[in-house]
């Protein structure tokens, strides 16, 4: 995925979302937490004798990890369409492709192999675009995100919509629509909601995002999709960088942000969910691992998984 | 069983070859690997004589009745026991190196040891406090009787012989079970006689075992898969794959459907039902038609995720399904600091703590995650060559074997704060080991810039100087790894292309094909001697096949291969697409053929039995021979 320079056009969802959920007001209950913190020094190998820590040049340590029993996470299901709801491929100034979300303060559009996220200056999308024009087939599409109303450190709305995009007229409409509120499993960072036998986290974005037998992408938002089927296992794992984390905080006020020059994925956090077999039991891990010349980036988010492994909520 | 010399002569006649000097072969051994075995040979001065013959048919019994430290609990065995003695914490340790076991208070001394005529690999402690060790190359096991006395050796009970290069272990309260790397077979031994109930034939290289109930899951080092054995009934065991996709941010649509195949699987861990394997997940690259031809030598170029990355995979002990199916690309690797050389792996409640050899470390990982190589909670310096490791629950530390150099290193399990100690051992390794001892360090370093520009070492693909059984793809087309050790001396030229004259130039290339920086030819000269000199497998001794020797000659083998060995010559073979030897293979040696597979250069033929049924593969005339005559000769072939 790489950045698209073009503006965007994004429309806040202002009606009230059906919400289908049984846990509205409360971050998910955490069932286990492992805080682990080592050295953050930078030792020189040289020096070090046996049996010392090596922290220098390591893979990312763990930091902390947190785990919520799946059963617990709010569960959507899908509705009627929304009529408010639609996506829109269409040449801008200059001839560059864009698209538009209607519905969604934040989304995320599949179709086919376009993967694309809207935000609120600058866009993201893959190279295949969707071609558009007279006698162009139609494609199924999905578009999905954050709606900024009704979003706090607990909670934030999650919209998707399925449609049609109609080869000629580039433009799909929702044939059916999903509300809900997804929980937080880190509040104000990590929210994660239950569809479809799958779970959707949202969470900041970074250079990276990658899913086993998942969807993951990475835009104004991370957005990953992981199966939730029984001995089944799955993981996904997202770099969240300086960049990503201040536009989240950013984002539910709608506010704009230069977009991003750099980042090296190297020193980023290294955010993972996994989806872990315990037993007959599913449950859903946040973990952060960093690097000892990354313990500046994103440091809030670091900060915020420790204390939500640590005390089992936000501090 | 052990027999003395003679069989040294014998062999020497039987190949013909220029091979090194060997003072004293190993006397149990099958004549052919006696020869290479010379690492192994040097008996220390004042090792006691064991009566071998007597100890075959002697009682496995304990001789005396007072206490003997009790056994910490663990799954499965390892170089390095934990046992209790009051308020004393003992560690016992497989020294294979000074072929001995050393008794070690963990206070940080050691109090005895107990030296053997053949190397010691790896142990478990029974109920009673007797120990029990598989002698790798003397293709046994013997029960011991640590005394009671402290600062006595312990005493051999007992002697088992057991099919080649027994391993690891593992017991429940009747049974032993012993793997047989090079034997490819799992013995289960009834613990009241120790006489042998059942010897189940396993895919090649088993390596650890573990009991699960009323099944053994059994690792491999070499082929991506774990092995399942019912204990209860006499089925045939199974197999659960072990093939990884990769995954990363932006995959090409083409490489969506490469599955990587795995190897280095030596250890196995557990917490409740989730088997731990640490092992190393291998892109070989693609063999079909359409793809791109390859500009790498040995696999994939990296692409997201390096060809060689290490991994824990995962198993749902109770379905046998493999939760691993993926490894995820999270960012440049950081190639000289991964854990390819995963050699062994214990847990404490939720912590996986992996030994890795290369690089000297531990690592310890978060054993609940999906993939606990990218857990990693902290990483630790040991000595070199690390390979054994226990858990002291009682004073939480964890005892790591470092084999090179003899040392424990007692870390701290959940504390930061306290400093780890080393203990050094009475560390005698064999003379001729000694000798090549730099050789060897280097050949098993991954974090060596000079040798290859991703990490991967010699013994990488050439697992313990032998072979990973993977094809890999090169721009001159597919190639197999070879086995190295006890087949490079009197076989030059090198290569399948046989196009380097000398062990010394053929590294040379090969370290340049790696993208490495290059070695001196004094780094050579030292891996050469190591690969001339380290110890091959030591097989049991076999009936004659003489049978097999006469369609040995009658079809023509002995044309190429004359007593076994090479021609050093070329013959052109068949060739696949892409492949640049249509002038020619290089004759390899049949040395220890039995377990090299899969055959040709190219891997074309996985078992010896289909490579001497098809016409095509222009071995003699053997195609053309009754079933029966052709079993005989795959049968001649393997003990060679």
């Amino acid at each position: 995925v790489r950045a698209w320079p073009a503006a965007l056009f994004v429309v806040a969802c202002h009606a009230p979302p059906a919400i289908v959920s049984p846990r509205t007001n409360a971050p998910a209950p955490v069932v286990a937490s492992i805080a682990a913190t080592t050295a953050t020094v930078e030792p020189k190998r040289e020096d070090l004798s046996d049996g010392d820590l090596l922290a220098e040049d390591s893979r990312p340590t763990l930091r902390a990890t947190v785990e919520v029993d799946a059963e617990t996470l709010p569960i959507a299901t899908w509705g009627p369409p929304r009529k408010d709801s639609w996506l829109s491929f269409f040449a801008g100034p200059e001839g560059f492709p864009r698209f538009h979300v209607e519905g969604v303060s934040y989304a995320e559009v599949r179709t086919g192999d376009f993967l694309g996220f809207t935000g609120k200056i600058d866009g993201f999308a893959s190279d295949a675009w969707p071609e558009c024009g007279p006698g162009r087939p139609s494609r199924p599409a999905t578009w999905r995100g954050i709606s900024v109303v009704d979003w706090n450190d607990s909670r934030v709305t999650i919209m998707m919509s399925r449609g049609v995009l109609d080869g000629a007229a580039c433009l799909a409409t929702a044939t059916t629509t999903l509300v809900g509120r997804a929980a937080a499993i880190v509040p104000r960072f990590v929210y994660a909601l239950r569809f479809d036998r799958s779970i959707y986290v949202v969470m900041p974005a970074g250079p990276l995002a990658v899913a086993t037998d998942g969807r993951a992408g990475h835009g104004s938002f991370s957005a990953i999709v992981l199966p939730l089927e029984a001995h089944h296992e799955a993981a996904a794992a997202v770099r969240i960088s300086n960049f990503g984390l201040e536009r989240w905080k950013a984002m539910p006020q709608l506010s704009s942000l230069e977009p991003e020059t750099s980042a090296d994925p190297s020193t980023c956090p290294l955010a993972t969910v996994e989806v872990r077999a315990r037993g007959d039991r599913l449950v859903v891990a946040l973990s952060v691992a960093t690097v000892w010349w990354g313990q500046d980036v994103a440091h809030d988010f670091v900060a915020a998984v420790e204390a939500r492994a640590k005390h089992g909520e936000h501090d | 069983m052990r027999s003395g010399a003679a069989g040294l002569a014998l062999v020497a006649v039987a190949c013909g070859a220029n091979r090194i000097p060997v003072d004293v072969a190993r006397p149990h051994a099958s004549a052919p690997s006696q020869i290479h075995s010379s690492v192994s040979d040097a008996v220390p001065s004042k090792r006691p004589a064991l009566d071998h013959a007597a100890l075959l048919r002697a009682s496995c019994d304990r001789t005396s009745t007072s206490a003997l430290p009790v056994a910490a609990p663990r799954d499965g065995s390892s170089s390095v026991a934990i046992a209790y003695a009051g308020d004393d914490t003992l560690a016992y340790v497989a020294d294979a190196d000074s072929r001995s076991i050393h008794t070690v208070a963990l206070s940080g001394k050691e109090l005895s040891r107990t030296e053997l005529d053949a190397s010691p690999r790896q142990l478990v402690l029974l109920g009673d406090g007797r120990v029990v060790a598989t002698l790798s190359d003397a293709a046994s096991i013997e029960v011991l009787e640590p005394s009671s006395e402290t600062g006595r050796p312990m005493t051999v009970l007992c002697e088992r012989a057991l099919p080649a290069e027994p391993w690891a272990m593992a017991t429940d309260d009747k049974s032993l079970l012993v793997t047989s790397t090079f034997g490819a077979a799992l013995s289960a031994i009834d613990l009241a006689t120790f006489a042998t109930r059942r010897t189940v034939a396993l895919p090649r290289d088993p390596r650890s075992v573990i009991i699960d109930g009323s099944r053994a899951f059994v690792s491999h080092s070499v082929g991506a898969k774990v092995s399942v054995v019912d204990l209860a009934t006499e089925a045939a065991p199974t197999e659960i794959a072990l093939g990884m996709r990769k995954r990363v941010e932006t995959p090409d649509p083409l490489d969506k459907t490469v599955i990587r195949t795995a190897s280095h699987g030596f250890a196995l861990a557990r917490v409740g039902r989730r088997l731990l394997l640490p092992m190393t997940t291998v892109a070989q690259g693609r063999f079909d038609a359409d793809a791109p031809a390859t500009r790498s030598y040995y696999g994939q170029l990296p692409d997201g995720v390096p060809k060689q990355a290490p991994t824990v995979m995962v198993i749902d002990g109770a379905t046998r399904t493999a939760l691993s199916k993926d490894i995820l690309g999270t960012t440049t690797a950081l190639y000289t600091r991964e854990c390819l050389l995963p050699r062994a792996a214990t847990v404490s409640d939720t912590t996986l703590f992996v030994a890795c050899a290369g690089i000297d470390a531990v690592l310890e990982l978060d054993a609940s995650a999906v993939d606990p190589m990218r857990a990693e909670r902290a990483r630790f310096k040991v000595p070199s060559d690390p390979e054994g490791l226990a858990v002291d629950a009682r004073g939480k530390r964890l005892v790591v074997f470092s084999q090179i150099g003899g040392t424990l290193t007692v870390l701290p399990i959940g504390s930061r704060a306290e400093r780890a100690t080393t203990i050094a051992l009475d560390y005698e390794p064999t003379p001729a080991l000694a000798a090549i001892a730099r050789g060897r360090k280097l050949f098993f370093r991954t974090d060596d810039d000079r040798i290859a520009n991703d990490g991967v070492a010699c013994a990488s693909c050439h697992i313990d100087g032998r072979d990973d059984g993977i094809t890999w793809t090169t721009p001159i087309g597919p190639r197999q790894t070879p086995m190295l050790v006890g087949r490079v001396v009197g076989t030059a030229p090198f290569g399948w292309e046989g196009d380097q004259a000398t062990l010394s130039d053929y590294i040379f290339h090969t370290v340049i094909n790696l993208g490495g920086k290059g070695l001196p030819e004094g780094d050579r000269a030292d891996l050469a001697a190591y690969l001339e000199h380290a110890a091959a497998p030591v097989r049991p001794a076999v009936t004659p096949n003489a049978r097999g020797a006469e369609l040995f000659a009658s079809t023509g083998c002995t044309t190429c291969h004359a007593g076994g060995s090479t021609d050093g010559e070329k013959h052109p073979f068949g060739t696949v697409t892409g492949d640049s030897l249509s002038d020619g293979t290089n004759t390899p040696t049949l040395r220890f053929v039995a377990g090299t597979a899969p055959y040709f250069h190219d891997g074309r033929y996985a078992t010896i039995e289909s490579l001497l049924a098809d016409k095509k593969s222009h071995m003699g005339t053997s195609a053309s021979l009754s079933d029966a005559d052709r079993r005989t000769l795959a049968s001649y072939l393997r003990s060679l």
